[in-house]
């Protein structure tokens, strides 16, 4: 059986843009190569702004009233205007990027280390977040990204580590304070092993991980006058002393990342993202074992699933998420990165983060420390469908030309529209409604 | 599963697709006879923490009316008069002498002491004893998977918001009224055919079409909760047995005495509309409406409440033993208060839950107290069902 020259692109990529037909492995992994990045809001300038609030609530409780309720909300007026401008620099940067393989990747890690800023210190540094903690590390060694990702400030305040307080450390004996296991468990149960581990583990990773921390000022830092003192055994070795190192954490992280089973959790699932919800055993395996023998290196694992001819079965078994979807839509139908990034605020809410939150991908939030369930089904639900529809048809009757649907079938789905999108397409009434249908059909919310 | 489709959607498909009526499972006898019997459970989240001592004012409690100074007058007196209606549930007052509304004073989930919103939320819906984090399903979706012959439509989830507590395993369907499809008769013939073809989009797509296509269950306009409740009873009337929905506005740090008024009358209009469009049915319907947390016993300096532990919950329907209040009062003495400040939940919210799901749905103690509410010691039964 051949393999249509446009699986490449919808399954790896983000959908043809231009002429995207040939793409191999190797192509795929160029990609990975490629320099360039959303130009989203640094991170730094959330962090002052978690500052400045600070310093604003500090001062309304000594009585200053005066004027600080007018600079909050000048503060969290600009955290949405940010916020806004990140969704369309991250959309126009999908579609001026040619193949998207890197954008999948980051987008697959930023699930895989879910977190956002609901409650606590940051607002709307999710996007901030995966630009610093996510995208430099997605082809690297896979422990400098778990370092990176566990570590980050919007990853501590998702998940409390900064409350988290050894018990017999300097502070944790004067004030009477104690751990907090959120991340020390998702840790071992989301980010790494997945499987085979118990309760007792989970409570000395948390204990090892008690002098990781942030500030305001400075963002993430090792603080040794809260980190547990003493030897913590995780997994038959021992980390830690008196007293406690920042390499005492890291190293543990480093061995996780190198565990059997992280192998397999990572491998399974990333198998499962662009393949198939049951990928084929053997193509996990292989992935496994050239992640391990690589020692833990990213680029061997996706190597190992690109190389591997079970990844290149024909049939699209994956729905796209609501903003892959989006940003098939805009590339296929030619929407340029300028005409993304010229959106006023209003409409980016109103033709953006409004239709992605009813297709159930809400811009800077994740559902749970688990992630986007990420199944075919789990995106494919009526409310989602039908706001998908709603959007394709707008999309499509806001088209200056729209295309001949009969051509559209193939700008959109390359060799791979099925006999039914064809004779769909020709039984359009106007040619706006053929492409607002093709981009409704099944085969164009596949990948 | 497709519920029994609108006369018009029905049409388009069996003529231009060759749908027979044989192929829609929900015409067949023995779909019906597996469905989970006849009584009807809705759940609705009141988001933002209700203030239970304003909705169900203890004005027989010699404390109150000093913790409360702004916020104690007026209301409608239940029963032996120790507890009253806020003014702007007023309308409740009949169920209670019918007997179809009943209270628990004080309860809570078992979240304690951190108060946030989102995680207080989590909890309540995920069902779990302490960390939502752990779960990733809802109780009323893991309750699902112990019934039988459950279909999409068995149960509902109704609004734009995220309605974690129906999210699992078990197959629903989660729409919000509102929802419309502006497409002509071709697009929608065309979309038809296409979902059709397709497992992963039949169900999903079909749905989408139907629903968002409905002209009569275009919201007629009235309070959202008069929406909701509209267009639920609707889906009660037919295939839904479960459903829940979220009415929010509940968080009244300030001025509660004006702000929480709109939210009450939203909680109280859907209610009754609820109840008028149900008309037979309510009589096999138990509404459960339920809180992330209390707010603080004290009134605060800026004439509302902060988040505090115990709060009220609220039961309704016509399957209600009602006209009475569950649980106990643990009065609202200083050293009467959670932690000095809150009022302190007696039992668990979840046990109310658990038994009318038990009584409802013939379900096993020992199944809830495994599948749906792990470790929940649901202790003895309330009897909240005729």
């Amino acid at each position: 059986m051949t393999t249509p020259a446009s699986l490449a692109i919808i399954r790896f990529g983000l959908g043809p843009r231009r002429d995207a037909a040939g793409l191999d492995g190797a192509a795929l992994m160029a990609d990975l190569d490629r320099v360039g990045a959303a130009a989203v809001t640094p991170f730094a300038t959330k962090l002052a702004r978690a500052a400045d609030r600070a310093a604003l609530r500090r001062a309304r409780r000594m009585g200053d009233m005066a004027d600080t309720k007018d600079r909050m909300d000048a503060i969290n007026r600009a955290e949405q205007r940010d916020s806004l401008s990140d969704l369309r620099a991250q959309l126009a940067h999908m579609i001026a990027t040619p193949v998207g393989f890197r954008e999948r990747l980051v987008a697959f890690w930023a699930n895989h280390f879910a977190a956002d800023t609901r409650n606590g210190h940051f607002r709307f540094a999710r996007a901030s977040f995966v630009h610093d903690a996510i995208r430099p590390h997605i082809a690297g060694n896979f422990a400098t990204l778990l370092r990176a990702a566990v570590t980050h400030p919007v990853m501590q305040n998702y998940l409390n580590q900064n409350v988290s307080v050894g018990p017999f450390s300097q502070v944790g004996r004067r004030s009477g304070r104690g751990l907090n296991e959120n991340l020390a468990r998702e840790l071992l149960e989301l980010h790494t092993l997945g499987a085979g581990y118990t309760q007792a583990d989970v409570t000395q990773m948390a204990r090892l991980l008690t002098g990781v921390t942030f500030d305001l000022e400075a963002g993430y830092k090792f603080d040794p006058r809260i980190a547990e003192p003493g030897l913590i055994e995780i997994f038959g070795k021992r980390y830690g002393g008196r007293p406690m190192f920042e390499r005492h954490v890291t190293d543990a992280l480093d061995d996780l990342a190198l565990r059997p089973e992280t192998a397999a959790h990572l491998a399974g699932k990333l198998a499962r993202h662009f393949v198939s919800d049951a990928p084929d055993p053997q193509l996990v395996a292989h992935m496994q074992a050239s992640y391990l023998a690589s020692g833990g290196d990213l680029r061997a694992l996706y190597t190992a699933m690109l190389e591997h001819p079970a990844a290149w079965a024909a049939p699209l078994g994956k729905a796209r998420s609501p903003m892959l979807w989006v940003a098939a839509s805009l590339r296929a139908t030619g929407v340029t990165p300028e005409q993304i990034l010229t959106l006023t605020d209003r409409d980016t809410r109103r033709d953006l983060r409004g239709p992605l939150q009813a297709m159930g991908q809400a811009w800077e939030t994740v559902p749970s420390p688990a992630g986007y369930d990420d199944s075919a089904r789990g995106w494919i639900t009526a409310q989602a469908m039908a706001a998908r529809i709603t959007w394709a048809m707008g999309l499509a009757d806001r088209l200056p030309q729209p295309p001949d649907p009969r051509d559209f079938v193939t700008t959109a789905m390359g060799d791979m529209a099925s006999p039914q999108l064809a004779r769909a397409a020709r039984g359009a009434e106007t040619r706006g409604q053929g492409v607002g249908i093709i981009l409704s059909s099944p085969d164009f919310n596949r990948c | 599963m497709h519920h029994m489709p609108t006369r018009r959607a029905f049409l388009a498909r069996a003529g231009a697709l060759g749908c027979s009526a044989a192929a829609s499972p929900v015409l067949t006898p023995i779909a019906m006879a597996n469905a989970p019997g006849e009584n009807r459970l809705v759940v609705i989240i009141l988001r933002g923490a209700l203030d239970g001592l304003d909705a169900l004012r203890p004005i027989g409690d010699p404390a109150f009316k000093a913790l409360r100074p702004k916020l104690s007058d007026g209301g409608t007196p239940l029963g032996d008069g120790f507890f009253a209606l806020h003014p702007d549930l007023a309308g409740l007052a009949p169920l209670w002498d019918s007997g179809e509304l009943a209270f628990v004073p004080a309860t809570s989930t078992p979240y304690r002491d951190k108060r946030s919103h989102f995680d207080g939320q989590d909890l309540l819906e995920a069902g779990s004893a302490d960390d939502a984090g752990s779960v990733r399903d809802g109780w009323l979706n893991r309750m699902l998977t112990l019934l039988p012959g459950v279909s999409a439509r068995t149960a509902f989830a109704l609004g734009r918001t995220r309605m974690r507590i129906l999210e699992g395993p078990a197959p629903m369907t989660h729409w919000s009224p509102g929802t419309t499809l502006e497409l002509g008769p071709q697009a929608q013939l065309l979309l038809e055919y296409l979902y059709g073809q397709d497992p992963l989009f039949a169900e999903a797509g079909h749905t989408a079409l139907e629903m968002g296509l409905a002209e009569d269950v275009a919201p007629q306009g009235g309070r959202a909760g008069e929406v909701l409740a509209r267009y639920l009873a609707q889906q009660l009337r037919d295939e839904t047995r479960i459903a829940s929905l979220s009415l929010s506005g509940f968080d009244t740090h300030q001025w509660q005495k004006n702000r929480l008024r709109p939210a009450l009358r939203n909680l109280q209009a859907t209610l009754l509309t609820l109840r008028a469009e149900l008309g037979p049915i309510w009589a096999r319907t138990t509404v459960l409406a339920i809180t992330e947390f209390g707010r603080t016993a004290r009134e605060n300096g800026t004439g509302g409440t902060d988040h505090g532990t115990g709060g009220a919950a609220i039961l309704a329907g016509g399957a209600l033993k009602g006209g009475r209040m569950l649980g106990g009062w643990p009065g609202l003495a200083e050293s009467a208060l959670y932690a000095g400040r809150d009022l302190m939940p007696l039992r668990d919210v979840r046990a109310y839950a658990a038994w009318a799901m038990r009584d409802m749905y013939g379900l096993r103690a020992s199944d809830l107290a495994r599948t749906v509410f792990p470790g929940l010691e649901m202790g003895d039964n309330p009897g909240l069902l005729l």
